[in-house]
Formats: structure tokens, C-alpha cells, sequence
């Protein structure tokens, strides 16, 4: 076999992995089931990682896999890239989903259906990350939208089946809007492939340029879309509260982010890539800020997660963004593209854990609202579920995200505002800092034992919750001893596999923190070794491996007294939330009227803007 | 001409995916959106040749055969895209027994109350 070969087991075994599992439902006898699915899964989640690692050896050696598939000519066929870029991508979907599976264990959902989708969605994650072809790009953001709106109504409710097919509505009109670009691209250019792309752009810019800023500007927005920057991210908050557990984690922590990274493939092809940095740089900061300032106006805890990775992806983006804009090939240009990726390796990993402890909290609980639900732990330990990991985890998920050392935020967040030299971003990053910090004060009180004022204070605050909390049954006040909740009205069944999956995303959320200088030389290097081999992609600069930004340290005075400065105003921040005069604005603005038609308007303000953006230079 | 035929498809598909309530009317116009855009690529490919592009000796003047191929793969993606969202509009119906969207979504958010 040859080594090329090892880049299609990483999205053929994933597939065979799904094949044995649907086999799995024609046996007959439930042990032959057993063991069919259970070789499905270790082929999908477990042998992957042989191919991967021989891979990440010999990318790391300097060398590249890319080719045809099939053999075909270059202008027919599909083309592929295996680089340091895909290695990155690729390793962050494998990290995530073994988390995620393993909790989908506990769920109660049919698992032969479940774990086949889910296996299909791995392998075409990895298939995104090596296509070097704006067509099969296409083919695979499809794939990849389909499992996960299969994969969000697995949770039954019929606020999934609006949310999954909101998403799919406008996320299907937005890879229409792909295609268009793709036909306008395919029209100058008369090629498919990225290198030929970027070898005929070159040429065709002089004459074309109208042509080929709209057909960019077509493609980039619909990914965008994927992405969910502002103006674009109204799909994901309920598409993401509304999913089981596991769902939730695996679309925050990895569904957002692969497209964002496939994208800079695609935009490091033309001159343009500055402008579209700016643009998104600038949208990321935005982003950031404005999901903060709406996560801290929800109730519903899984919702106020959701809108907290709309504002975390809003610091990968103002990174990515400004990565661009300094030219990906410098070394500035490196180091800001690497703490984009380690940040969004982070988040995926400290939201899987927030989504997978507070899911579990909330489920045990019967109850999703952050301003009645008290004495979590009390609901879970009556359910059988160890309050003391799901209260420890979820520490450690909140602790990262709010960037407090040791914890992998820390690293990541601090990256970010080092390395981002506009002031202006910065300022909106560390505002949002502030807020995280605040909303995770607010939502931390649902582990906090049971205390009567709170939520009598609340209902005389809203009066439309005031009804809601007199015959709430789960009110902690109200009931004299906590019951546990009959077997089938928790959808999840308290097994060992939500404390394994819990600690290990714990455990992973420390090894960040900690191993995070390491992880950042590392991408780093494989950042710059895809981006030597682009030499003929219009990359701006070159950059050496001496030449690269060592990790800096926070472990200083100064980081350290931000942080607690960044806390002492998260406080005050929560302190203010506290005012009637401000709750009833929050409240407002949760309750604000959003229709679905909206989602279209803002897609095509998004795509207008970047237009008119990239034409106005 | 046939350009702003397609454009006008669209755009219809569009208008009805964007603005009309009924669920079912938005699946439609997604169908005609898709539509125009196939027809759109297969009259690109179409335009420099004559001939279709089979593998035979002698064969010249054929139309770009990419585009052809491309839009086979966009219509099976439209199909799936079509049966799955007519399958949650199905659930939907089930539920709250229309297929308004809006309604659906405020008797959603009176739930969550």
C-alpha cells in the first residue's frame, strides 16, 4: 500500500465504521449486533488515529500528499491535499468526538441510527480538510449540513425539528448561492482545482476582476453562513440548544470551526485574501461582543451556552481575520492563524464539556431555566448521576472559557489579545472577556445549593415568569424532598459512560492549559509547512522556522493582574444584571421578535456587504 | 436571454424560500432555486460544442462535459435535501397539525414560557 493510500482510510474507515453498523441492524441475534457495531465503532473512532499519526510523522518530516483522485487527468478529476492545515483540522474533529460518543452512549435514542450518521459525519470531516476542489468543497459541506440536521432532531422535541429545519432551509439556499460562485469561478477560470485557480487568477485578474470578486464573495459568505459570524449566526443558537448532549458539543465544538479553516484554503487563492481578513476580522470582534451580550440576556441554559460559542467563534474569526489581513505567510501572519486554531481546539473542547455537564444538570432536572434552577447537584445525585464530576467539569469547562489559569482558555484567550494589534479589536475582545465572565457567574448558580430568595426575586422582576414559577413542580422551595425523576422523562439514562466522557473533556481542558506553548510551536510549524508548500498559491511572504513567534508566557504580573482586573469587572458587570431596570432590557432583548425570514435578510446583507467591501478598495 | 430566464427562477425560489409561511411552499422554492442553477451550468457546458461527450473515436466539437457532471451531483444532493426537509415538515405537521411557519415557531416560544 502506499503511503498516499493512508490519506483515504482517514474518511474511508469512518465510512466503513457507519457500513458495519447498518449491517449491524439486519442481524438477527443481538450478540452478532453487538459485535458488528462494536468493530464499527473502534474502526471509526480507534483505528483511524494508526493512518493519522503515520501521516502527522511524515507531514511533520516536510512532506505532502496531493494528487488526483483516481488517477484522472488534472482538469477532470478531484484534486486532494493532505498538508500541516489538514492534519490540524482533521485532529480536532477526531479529539472532540470520542467525548461526544462516548456521552451518546447514555442517551436514549436509537444508537445504530445515531452512531451511523455520526461515523459518516467524521469521515467527511476529514474529507473537507484534504479537498482541494471548490466543487467537492461543496459536495462535502452538503454532506456534512445533512448529518447534522439528522443528527440535531435525535433529541425528539419538536423545537429541534423547527430549529434543524430552519438551519437546513437557509443553509441549502446558502450553498446555492455557493454554486453560483463556483459557476462564476469555473466561467474565468475554467478549472475546479485550487492550484490551477490560483495559477489562472493570476492571470485573469487584470481582465476579470469584477467577475472574480463577486464569485468570491458569493462562496465566502455561504461558508460564512457555516460559520456563524455576525451577520449570519441567527441559525445556530437553537439549532445548537435545541440537539441532545453530545450533539450540542460535537456542532459548537467542531461542526463551526472545520469550515472556517477549509475556507482559508480557498481564500489564500486570490489577491483578495487582505480585504476578506479585514472584513472578518472586524465581524469577528463584533461577533464576540454581540453573543456575549445576548448569551447574557437567555434563560435557558443550553441557549446561553449556544450563544457563547457564536461569541467564542467571534475570537477565532477576529483572529483568522487578522491573520489574513498581516498576510498568512509571516510570521505575525503564523502566529495569529495558529492561536486562532489552538483557540478553536480549546473552545471544542471546554464547550463539549460545558454543553455535556450543563445538559446533564438540566436533564436531571427537568428544568432549563439558569433563574429557577438551584441545587443541581442535588437533582443529579437523586438521579444516580455523580454530582461531584459534573460539578467538577463543568469548573473546569467555565474556568477555561473565562480564561483563568491553569485552564486552556487562559492560554488561548490571552494569545489572541496579545498577538491582535488593533486596538479597536482588542477593545471588543476584552469586553467580551468581561461578559463571558459575568454570564458564567450568572449560570454557575444552578449547582448552587437551594436558596429561596433568588427565584422569588426573579418572578417579581419579569411578570410574565411569575405565573411560570407558582406551579413550577421543580421550584427547589416548593418541593419538600427532591425527587428523582420517573425513568422516562430524563432523556438520558445515568450510566458511567457521561462521568468517563465528563472527565476526559475535564482532563483535556488542564492538558491544554498546560501543554499550551507546545501545541502553539507545534501548529505553528505545521501552519508554515502548508503554507511552503503553497508557494505557487499566492500566499503573501515566506516564512522560516527561526524566524517564527516563540510561545510567549502569561504566567507575568501583567497577564496575571489583567485577569483579575478582567474578574473584578466581570463582577461588577454581573452586579449591574442584578438591577430590575437591567433585567427587563435583557429580558427584552431575549424575547425579541426573530422570524425566519430575517435569517435570509441578514445572509444576503452579509453577502452584499462583502461585496461591496471588496469593491470599494 | 436565457440568463435572466434562470435569474428570474431564482429568484422566485428565493422570494418563496425567504418569504412564504407555508413549509411545504419553501421546500418548492428551494426546488426551484436548485433547478436554476443545474439548468444554468448545463447551458454554460453546453455553449462551446455540439456534440455530447462520449468516449469514442472521431468525436469532436463536444460540449464541456464538467459542468454535465457536476449538476448530476447537485441534483442528488437536491433530492436528499428535498426528502429530509419534507420529512421535518412532516413531524411538524404531526405536532401542530399546520404547516405555517411562523405560528409554529410563536406556539414554540409560548411553550417555552
Amino acid at each position: 500500500m502506499k503511503t498516499d493510500d493512508a490519506v483515504f482510510l482517514l474518511i474511508a474507515l469512518p465510512l466503513a465504521g457507519a457500513a458495519c453498523v447498518l449491517i449491524g441492524t439486519l442481524l438477527r441475534s443481538n450478540r452478532a449486533k453487538q459485535v458488528v457495531s462494536s468493530i464499527g465503532s473502534f474502526l471509526a473512532l480507534g483505528a483511524v488515529w494508526l493512518p493519522l499519526a503515520e501521516l502527522a510523522r511524515l507531514v511533520h518530516a516536510g512532506q505532502t500528499f496531493s494528487g488526483t483522485i483516481g488517477g484522472w487527468i488534472s482538469d477532470m478529476g478531484i484534486q486532494y491535499q493532505f498538508d500541516g492545515l489538514a492534519l490540524l483540522v482533521i485532529a480536532l474533529g477526531m479529539v472532540l468526538a470520542i467525548p461526544s460518543w462516548l456521552y451518546s452512549r447514555s442517551l436514549k435514542i436509537d444508537h445504530q441510527v445515531f452512531d451511523c450518521i455520526f461515523y459518516i459525519q467524521s469521515g467527511f470531516l476529514a474529507a473537507i480538510a484534504i479537498t482541494a476542489d471548490i466543487f467537492n468543497l461543496f459536495v462535502c459541506l452538503e454532506v456534512l449540513g445533512m448529518t447534522s440536521y439528522v443528527l440535531i432532531v435525535f433529541s425528539k422535541k419538536p423545537q429541534a425539528y423547527m430549529a434543524s429545519l430552519s438551519y437546513l432551509l437557509v443553509s441549502a439556499a446558502s450553498m446555492l448561492i455557493y454554486l453560483l460562485g463556483v459557476y462564476v469561478i469555473y466561467n474565468v477560470t475554467g478549472s475546479l482545482s485550487y492550484t490551477e485557480i490560483a495559477v489562472r487568477i493570476q492571470q485573469a485578474e487584470l481582465l476579470y476582476r469584477q467577475e472574480v470578486v463577486i464569485g468570491l464573495a458569493l462562496m465566502v459568505s455561504a461558508i460564512a453562513l457555516r460559520v456563524a459570524v455576525v451577520p449570519v449566526y441567527g441559525w445556530l443558537p437553537d439549532a445548537h440548544a435545541m440537539a441532545p448532549h453530545p450533539v450540542s458539543a460535537i456542532l459548537s465544538g467542531v461542526l463551526i470551526k472545520t469550515p472556517l479553516f477549509v475556507l482559508l484554503r480557498l481564500v489564500v487563492l486570490f489577491p483578495e485574501q487582505e480585504l476578506i481578513g479585514k472584513a472578518f476580522a472586524l465581524c469577528g470582534g463584533i461577533t464576540a461582543l454581540l453573543g456575549v451580550l445576548l448569551a447574557l440576556s437567555q434563560s435557558d441554559a443550553k441557549l446561553l451556552l449556544a450563544y457563547h460559542s457564536v461569541s467564542q467563534i467571534g475570537f477565532i474569526v477576529a483572529a483568522w481575520g487578522s491573520s489574513l489581513a498581516v498576510g498568512v505567510g509571516t510570521p505575525a501572519g503564523i502566529a495569529l492563524m495558529a492561536a486562532s486554531f489552538l483557540h478553536a481546539l480549546f473552545h471544542g473542547v471546554f464547550k463539549g464539556v460545558l454543553f455535556l455537564s450543563v445538559g446533564t444538570a438540566v436533564s436531571a432536572a427537568g428544568n432549563r431555566n439558569v433563574y429557577t434552577l438551584r441545587g443541581a447537584g442535588r437533582y443529579l445525585a437523586g438521579n444516580g448521576i455523580q454530582p461531584f464530576v459534573v460539578l467538577a467539569s463543568f469548573g473546569a469547562g467555565a474556568l477555561s472559557i473565562t480564561a483563568l489559569p491553569p485552564w486552556s482558555g487562559y492560554f488561548s484567550k490571552n494569545l489572541i489579545v496579545y498577538l491582535v494589534r488593533d486596538p479597536l479589536l482588542t477593545g471588543m475582545l476584552t469586553l467580551a472577556s468581561i461578559g463571558t465572565v459575568a454570564s458564567f457567574m450568572k449560570l454557575s448558580r444552578i449547582f448552587l445549593p437551594t436558596r429561596s430568595t433568588d427565584a422569588a426575586d426573579y418572578s417579581d422582576n419579569i411578570p410574565c415568569l411569575a405565573t411560570e414559577s407558582e406551579d413550577a413542580p421543580f421550584l427547589p422551595e416548593k418541593s419538600a424532598h427532591i425527587k428523582s425523576l420517573a425513568e422516562d422523562e430524563m432523556d438520558i439514562q445515568p450510566t458511567r459512560n457521561i462521568l468517563w466522557a465528563l472527565a476526559l473533556g475535564a482532563v483535556l481542558c488542564l492538558a491544554g492549559g498546560i501543554l499550551g506553548s507546545f501545541l502553539f510551536k507545534a501548529s505553528s510549524e505545521l501552519l508554515a509547512l502548508w503554507i511552503g508548500r503553497g508557494s505557487e498559491l499566492s500566499v503573501k511572504g515566506a516564512v522560516s522556522p527561526a524566524g517564527m513567534h516563540a510561545a510567549p508566557s502569561f504566567y507575568n504580573g501583567s497577564v496575571l493582574i489583567k485577569t483579575l482586573l478582567m474578574l473584578a469587572w466581570g463582577s461588577v458587570v454581573f452586579g449591574v444584571l442584578q438591577f430590575k431596570l437591567v433585567q427587563n432590557i435583557l429580558h427584552r432583548i431575549a424575547m425579541r421578535h426573530r422570524t425566519f425570514s430575517g435569517l435570509f435578510l441578514a445572509f444576503f446583507a452579509g453577502a452584499a456587504g462583502l461585496v461591496i467591501f471588496l469593491f470599494s478598495f | 436571454m436565457n440568463e435572466f430566464l434562470l435569474l428570474a427562477l431564482f429568484l422566485i425560489g428565493l422570494g418563496m424560500v425567504a418569504i412564504d409561511k407555508n413549509i411545504i411552499k419553501k421546500v418548492i422554492g428551494l426546488g426551484f432555486m436548485n433547478n436554476a442553477v443545474v439548468l444554468l451550468f448545463v447551458i454554460r457546458g453546453a455553449g462551446i460544442g455540439e456534440k455530447a461527450a462520449i468516449l469514442a473515436t472521431g468525436t469532436e466539437n463536444i460540449v464541456d462535459p464538467l459542468p454535465q457532471a457536476l449538476m448530476l451531483t447537485a441534483i442528488v444532493i437536491s433530492v436528499c435535501i428535498t426528502a429530509l426537509s419534507l420529512g421535518f415538515a412532516y413531524k411538524l405537521f404531526m405536532q401542530f397539525g399546520t404547516f405555517d411557519i411562523d405560528e409554529i415557531k410563536t406556539r414554540l416560544e409560548h411553550e417555552n414560557r
